[in-house]
């Protein structure tokens, strides 16, 4: 059986493309682990391990950030809409 | 006041103390099944969210037959003391609780504070895989009242007497995001669905993941109208969050009627024609 303990627990918030996230890292055996969240709800949006507390850091802040830049706004969306629209109607009015 | 159902929430150290225990079954629920093989409970079995608690080819719960088979396969009979614990804040605890309570089991509860009170307590790991014998497990019956469905949310939008309680985010009741930042947007629309009020899952919790006290909720619950008298639905974006509250509603708080809409935002707000709500007005 190998029993293991989460230790050197660490957690701190910060920001990730605009979002604010808190990054957890603990080390269990010879690995560290590290997860990203979104705070609010909470959900988890990364995960990362490796050999250092860093190199897991790394990895769950890069999928993090990857996933945390393609968050669609509903004004973003509606504001491409309008324009896209405004568009169209340019082309309308230079065709008639 | 102590909460209604005490019994239904245990304490770390009561899971560390009857780990061993053959009349006690501990599971791990994850929606992210590497953090059971990182390293779990020892003794606990580990059941993945999206693959072993919904049916994978229709999305619905999973059928009685296939819900015995998990049970029986865990070694879990309907006499066992069934601990569930997991990450994201036990919301997929909480799911399996739910569906656990829809086919019967007696004796299921949480684990306060879920798997990331555990870790950070520096309390035991195991990466091995536990050997429980199987079992041959048989639902008492299945109850629905539980659980809403479509039909149920819209006759309670028409009727405006049942309490809709939205337990997402913010920006996600407004409107502002599809979905909880950084995960799959997997909605049409934005927005709520037009007389729920918005009272987020993490108001129920302290910092560390526990429940607040029957005080606290019941003044949470009260001011947003989810009152004793009320009938009550509770609604995320795919049901697991409301499962949560759902569980606090009903157990912690002992509201009398009291469903969780697993349909939630993602049933909604792909739906053709429903009457969507953004910020406080109605689209």
């Amino acid at each position: 059986m190998s029993t293991l303990r989460a230790e050197e627990l660490q957690t701190r918030e910060d920001k990730i493309e605009g979002w604010p996230v808190r990054i957890t890292s603990y080390r269990v055996g010879n690995q560290y682990r590290s997860t990203v969240d979104n705070i609010d709800p909470g959900a988890t949006v990364a995960r990362g391990a490796g050999p250092s507390r860093e190199a897991a850091e790394l990895e769950a802040i890069s999928t993090a950030r990857e996933r945390l830049a393609k968050v669609k706004r509903l004004e973003a969306s509606l504001s491409a809409v309008h324009q896209s629209m405004a568009a169209m109607q340019d082309l309308f009015k230079k065709g008639s | 006041m102590p909460y209604a159902q005490p019994e239904v929430l245990v304490e770390t150290d009561w899971v560390e103390q009857h780990r061993n225990d053959p009349k006690v079954r501990i599971v791990e629920v994850d929606a992210e099944p590497s953090e059971y093989e990182e390293g779990h409970v020892p003794a606990s079995v580990g059941w993945n969210w999206a693959t072993q608690l919904s049916d994978q080819r229709v999305r619905d719960l999973l059928s009685k037959e296939a819900f015995e088979m998990l049970m029986s396969s865990s070694g879990i009979t309907p006499d066992t003391t069934v601990i569930l614990y997991g990450d994201n804040n036990n919301w997929f605890a909480a799911w399996a609780f739910w569906q656990m309570k829809i086919y019967g089991h007696q004796d299921v509860r949480l684990m306060n504070g879920g798997r990331k009170k555990w870790i950070s307590e520096g309390r035991p790991l195991d990466t091995d895989l536990p050997a429980h014998a199987t079992t041959r497990y048989t639902s008492s019956g299945v109850d629905l009242s539980l659980r809403a469905m479509l039909g149920d949310v819209m006759a309670a939008v028409q009727k405006g007497a049942t309490s809709l309680i939205d337990v997402r985010s913010p920006p996600e009741f407004t409107g502002e995001i599809y979905a909880p930042p950084g995960l799959p947007e997997t909605c049409q629309r934005a927005g709520h669905i037009p007389g729920a009020q918005n009272v987020p899952w993490g108001k129920v919790c302290n910092e560390d993941g526990t429940f607040r006290s029957r005080d606290e909720l019941e003044a949470l619950y009260n001011q947003a109208g989810a009152t004793q008298e009320k009938s009550i639905i509770a609604y995320c974006r795919i049901g697991e969050r409301s499962s949560h509250t759902w569980f606090v509603l009903k157990y912690l708080l002992g509201r009398r009627d009291v469903k969780n809409y697993d349909g939630s935002w993602t049933e909604w707000g792909n739906l053709v024609g429903a009457p969507v709500a953004v910020g406080s007005g109605q689209r």
